[in-house]
C-alpha cells in the first residue's frame, strides 16, 4: 500500500517550473489488451494533477507505473523526488499482527526510520483516531479503520511527490476532510500530488489541473472544470450515440457540446428586459434567456431547460420547460421552436455561466438531444447594496437595538402574535413532533389557555382574529373549539379545516380584569398515541398559529 | 523502475545491507507468522526443536539403537544427534522449498502496489530457514554437551559449512521463487523433492554404509546435502578435519554457484514478475 522510492535522482532546484514527473509516450500493453497508448504529459514541481477516467481507463496501470511497481511496454517515466505511493489500502498488512505491529512496518516499508516511529507515535495514534485497536490485530479492523492506520503514517513521511489511486473514497466523511485537509497542507508546502478519483468535488477543490485517460489513450488535458466537463458528459451516454465536440471559444474558454443530435440547439442569447443581449447585469436585474431549438427527429414533448453555474462550476439555479408542466407536444423533423425563460439574477457578483439543454423527461441522463454547456458567460457587477458573500443575494435588513425585544408575553392591541415559529401553538409539523416544550405548556388536557395583558381599549369594542388549524385524522375530521375570555364564550364552533375565526369581544368580557384570559376547550382533542401506534401522548387539538385582538 | 538497476551490484549483498532494517523486519515476520495467535507464542521456537531432539534421542537413541561408525565415543545419545544433525540440513532445505515457490506469487500486493526490492522476500524465508537451523543447531551443541560429548578444535568448520549452506539456500530460493511466477505447479514438485532430499542425503545411515553400494555412491557423492551432512557429522561429532578433498570443494563451489545462478535469474525476470501476476 505505501511505498517508498528511495531514489533521488537528481537534486532540485527551488523553481516551480522544475518537472516532477515526466511521462514519455507510455505504454502499456498486456496479453489481450493494450491497457495505455502512448500517454504523455509532465507534472510541474508542486502541481496537484488528478486522473480521471471511467473504469478500465488505464489510470491505475499508469499510477502503478509511475511509482515503478510495473514495467512500461514502451516509453519512460522520470520522477525527480522522493516519491511516495498509495495504491491500494491494506496492501503489506498482515491480519494477525497488531495496528502498531504494521505501522511499523509500513513505516519500514517507506523508508522511515524506527526510531521517528517512536518519537511520533502519539501523534500518529491521534490522526488515526482508532483507540485501543491500536493494540488488536487488524484482522478485528473494519475497513475504514485499516484507511485510517494507512493514512496516519503520511503524518510523519516527507514526500517530494505523491501518488495516490483512490485511496481517500473509503472511510467516513470527516475522516476524508481531515485528509484533504492534510493533502492541502503538504500542497503549501510545495509537494507534488497524483492521484486518481472519482469524486468530482475532490478533484475540483484540490486539482490544478485534470487529466482524462478513456480506454487507455489520454484524452482531455486541462483545467479541472473544462476536463470533468467534458468527461460528465462522457459518461451522461453511455451508449456513446453522440458526438461530442469541444470547441474553443473565447480567450480560450472551452465549451462542451454532447447529445445524440435528435434536436439541437441553433439559436440562444442572453437579453436583458428590453430584449438587448447583454453579458454583464446589476444584481436581481430582469434577463431573458431564449432558445431556439431546432428538432431533427419526431420527437414527444421534448424538454428545454437551462442552467446556471458559477466560475467553479457549482450549480446555482436550473430549470425546464418540464418541471414547469409546459407540454410542448409532438414535433416533427424541420420544425423549430423558440424557447424562452425569464428570471431575475439575484445572484452574487462574479462570473456565471449559462448552459442550455434539450433532452427527453425531466433531466439529460437518459435522452440527451443536445447538451450545450456553458456556452454563455456572463458576468453580475455589484450595486450599491451592502457587500455581502456567496452567490445568492438574499434580501435582507439589519437592526440594531439597545432595547432587548421581549420576545413572548407582552403585546399592544392590535398586534398579531404568531404562533408558528416563536410560540408553543404549532404542536405539530408535517416531519413530525416537536419536542415537549419545556418551560410553558399551555395545554392542560382537552383545555388551553393563555393570558394576554391587553391595553385599555378606551372601552372600544375589540374584535379578536384568530388563525386555527385543527388537528385531524381520518377517524376525527374535526375539532370542536370553544374558547372563552375571562370565562365568558365568545367563540363555539366546529372546525375541520384551517379557519380565520373573527369574534366581537362582549365587553362584560373585561368587567372582571382589563386583561384578557383565554381559555381553549377542545372535547375531542387526541394523542397520536390514540390514533396510531405511536406512543406520544403529548395531546392535540387546534394549532393557534396567528392572534390579533385590535379595537375597530 | 529506476532504482532496481544497480542492486545487482556485489550479487545483491549490497541490496541487503541497504535494506537491512527492511530485512530483519520481513524475517522477523516470517519467523513469528508460525507462532502468532498462539497461547505460548515465541517459545515455541525453541520448544518445537527441543522436543523433536527428545524425539530422535529416544527414537533412534533408544529404540533403535543403531551407530553409524565403530568409533568407542558413539553412545545411543551420540547417534540421535548425528540423525539430528542431517535433519537440521533437510530441515532447512524442505522449508526453502515449500515456501519459496510461493513467496513471490503470494505477495501479489507488494509486488504491484509497492517498490520493495523484491530480493527480500526470498531472502527473508531463507533468514527465517537459517534462524531455525541456527537454533536447532545450539539445542544440538547443548546436547552433545550434556551426553558427555565436547566438540573439538574442528567444530569451528560449523561457520564456513554453514555460510555456504546459506548460500545454497538463498539460490535455491531465488531459483524457485522465479519458477513459482510463471510455472505455479512447482510447489507439487518441491514436495516430493524434499521427501527425496530426504532419503538421498544419509540422514538415517552413514556415508560409509552408501559407499558400499556402489551405483548408488556414484550418484549420490555429488549431493551437496550429503556431503555436508557428513562433514558435519565429522567435524563436530568425531573432531576430524574435513577429509573430503575434491569432493569440499565440489561442495562449495556449488553452493556458490547455485547462488550466483539463482540470483541472475531472479534479477532477470523480477521486473516482469506484476505483469504475471
Amino acid at each position: 500500500m505505501l511505498s517508498g522510492n528511495p531514489t533521488t535522482q537528481t537534486s532540485i532546484t527551488d523553481t516551480s517550473s522544475v518537472t516532477a514527473i515526466n511521462i514519455e509516450g507510455v505504454s502499456k500493453n498486456f496479453k489481450k489488451f493494450t491497457a495505455l497508448n502512448n500517454i504523455s504529459f509532465e507534472v510541474k514541481r508542486g502541481e496537484c494533477v488528478g486522473i480521471v477516467g471511467l473504469n478500465g481507463a488505464g489510470k491505475s496501470t499508469l499510477l502503478q507505473i509511475i511509482a515503478g511497481t510495473l514495467p512500461a511496454s514502451e516509453g519512460k517515466v522520470t520522477c525527480n523526488g522522493k516519491v511516495v505511493a498509495l495504491l491500494e489500502l491494506g496492501t503489506g498488512f498482515n491480519e494477525e499482527y497488531t495496528g502498531i505491529e504494521n505501522l511499523y512496518m509500513n513505516a519500514a516499508l517507506l523508508g522511515v526510520p524506527k526510531k521517528l516511529i517512536n518519537e511520533k507515535l502519539p501523534e500518529i495514534e491521534s490522526f488515526a483516531e482508532i483507540g485501543d485497536f491500536i493494540n488488536k490485530p487488524v484482522k478485528t479492523y473494519s475497513s475504514g479503520m485499516k484507511v485510517r492506520l494507512a493514512f496516519s503514517l503520511l503524518t510523519q513521511i516527507d514526500p517530494e511527490i505523491m501518488i495516490i489511486d483512490e485511496a481517500l473514497s473509503v472511510g467516513d466523511t470527516y475522516f476524508a476532510h481531515k485528509c484533504a485537509h492534510l493533502m492541502r497542507s503538504f500542497r503549501k508546502q510545495g509537494k507534488t500530488f497524483l492521484f486518481v478519483s472519482h469524486s468530482d468535488a475532490m478533484v475540483k477543490s484540490l486539482c490544478d489541473r485534470a487529466v482524462l485517460l478513456d480506454k487507455g489513450v489520454l484524452i482531455r488535458d486541462g483545467l479541472p472544470n473544462d476536463v470533468l466537463e467534458y468527461y460528465s458528459a462522457m459518461i451522461s451516454q453511455k451508449e456513446r450515440e453522440f458526438e461530442i465536440q469541444q470547441i474553443e471559444k473565447e480567450k480560450g474558454r472551452t465549451v462542451t457540446r454532447s447529445g445524440n443530435g435528435k434536436a439541437s440547439i441553433v439559436r440562444f442569447e442572453l437579453m436583458d428586459s428590453d430584449s438587448i443581449p447583454r453579458r454583464k447585469f446589476g444584481i436581481g436585474e430582469k434577463v431573458t434567456i431564449s432558445c431556439v431549438l431546432e428538432i431533427n427527429e419526431v420527437l414527444d414533448d421534448p424538454t428545454v431547460g437551462f442552467l446556471i453555474r458559477d466560475r467553479v462550476g457549482n450549480d446555482i439555479f436550473g430549470t425546464n420547460t418540464y418541471h414547469h408542466k409546459i407540454d410542448i407536444e409532438k414535433m416533427s423533423a424541420g420544425q423549430q421552436i423558440e424557447t424562452t425563460f425569464e428570471t431575475e439574477l439575484f445572484l452574487g457578483p462574479g462570473e456565471y455561466s449559462l448552459t442550455l439543454a434539450a433532452h427527453d423527461g425531466p433531466d439529460h441522463i437518459e435522452n440527451n438531444y443536445d447538451w450545450f454547456d456553458r456556452l454563455i458567460v456572463f458576468n453580475v457587477l455589484p450595486d450599491g447594496r451592502p457587500f455581502f458573500s456567496g452567490t445568492s443575494a438574499l434580501p435582507s435588513q439589519v437592526t440594531v437595538s439597545k432595547e432587548i425585544s421581549q420576545l413572548n408575553r407582552l403585546y399592544s392591541l392590535g398586534d398579531t402574535i404568531d404562533f408558528t415559529d416563536t410560540g408553543n401553538s404549532h404542536r405539530y409539523t408535517l416531519q413530525g413532533w416537536h419536542k415537549p416544550e419545556q418551560n410553558h405548556t399551555w395545554i392542560d388536557g382537552k383545555k388551553a389557555s393563555l393570558a394576554i395583558d391587553i391595553e385599555d381599549s378606551g372601552g372600544s369594542v375589540l374584535f379578536m382574529k384568530a388563525h386555527i388549524k385543527p388537528f385531524v385524522t381520518k377517524e376525527q375530521d374535526f375539532q370542536d373549539l370553544e374558547i372563552k375570555g375571562n370565562g365568558i364564550t365568545i367563540f363555539k364552533g366546529k372546525l375541520e379545516r384551517a379557519e380565520i375565526i373573527e369574534v366581537m369581544i362582549p365587553a362584560k368580557v373585561f368587567k372582571k380584569s382589563p386583561n384578557i384570559h383565554l381559555e381553549f376547550e377542545i372535547p375531542h382533542a387526541l394523542s397520536a398515541a390514540e390514533c396510531t401506534k405511536n406512543l406520544d401522548r403529548r395531546v392535540l387539538g387546534t394549532a393557534l398559529q396567528r392572534l390579533v385582538i385590535e379595537s375597530e | 523502475m529506476n532504482n532496481t538497476s544497480k542492486s545487482s551490484s556485489f550479487l545483491g549483498l549490497k541490496t541487503y545491507f541497504e535494506n537491512k532494517d527492511l530485512l530483519l523486519q520481513f524475517t522477523q515476520r516470517e519467523i513469528t507468522n508460525e507462532t502468532k495467535g498462539s497461547a505460548m507464542g515465541a517459545a515455541w521456537l525453541v520448544l518445537k526443536p527441543l522436543f523433536l531432539l527428545g524425539l530422535y534421542v529416544f527414537v533412534f537413541g533408544y529404540i533403535f539403537d543403531g551407530k553409524f561408525s565403530e568409533r568407542p565415543e558413539e553412545t545411543q545419545q551420540i547417534h540421535a544427534i548425528g540423525i539430528f544433525v542431517g535433519l537440521n540440513v533437510i530441515h532447512f532445505l524442505a522449508d526453502i522449498l515449500g515456501t519459496c515457490p510461493r513467496c513471490v506469487v503470494d505477495n501479489s500486493g507488494l509486488v504491484k502496489r509497492t517498490v520493495l526490492p523484491l530480493e527480500l522476500l526470498p531472502v527473508s524465508q531463507v533468514g527465517k530457514a537459517g534462524f531455525e537451523f541456527l537454533v536447532t543447531s545450539t539445542l544440538m551443541i547443548v546436547g552433545l554437551l550434556v551426553f558427555g560429548l565436547v566438540p573439538g578444535v574442528n567444530a569451528l568448520w560449523f561457520f564456513p559449512l554453514t555460510i555456504s549452506l546459506i548460500f545454497l539456500g538463498l539460490g535455491i530460493a531465488y531459483l524457485l521463487a522465479t519458477i513459482g511466477v510463471y510455472f505455479r505447479d512447482i510447489t507439487q514438485v518441491t514436495q516430493v523433492a524434499s521427501m527425496g532430499l530426504l532419503f538421498a542425503s544419509a540422514v538415517f545411515y552413514s556415508v560409509d554404509m552408501l559407499k558400499q553400494t556402489p551405483v548408488a555412491w556414484s550418484i549420490l557423492q555429488f549431493n551437496p546435502a550429503l556431503i555436508l551432512i557428513d562433514a558435519f557429522r565429522s567435524t563436530i561429532l568425531w573432531n576430524e578435519p574435513l577429509h573430503f578433498g575434491t569432493q569440499l570443494v565440489y561442495y562449495f563451489a556449488f553452493c556458490i554457484s547455485t547462488y550466483i545462478l539463482g540470483f541472475f535469474v531472479f534479477e532477470k525476470n523480477k521486473k516482469k514478475f506484476a505483469d504475471h501476476m
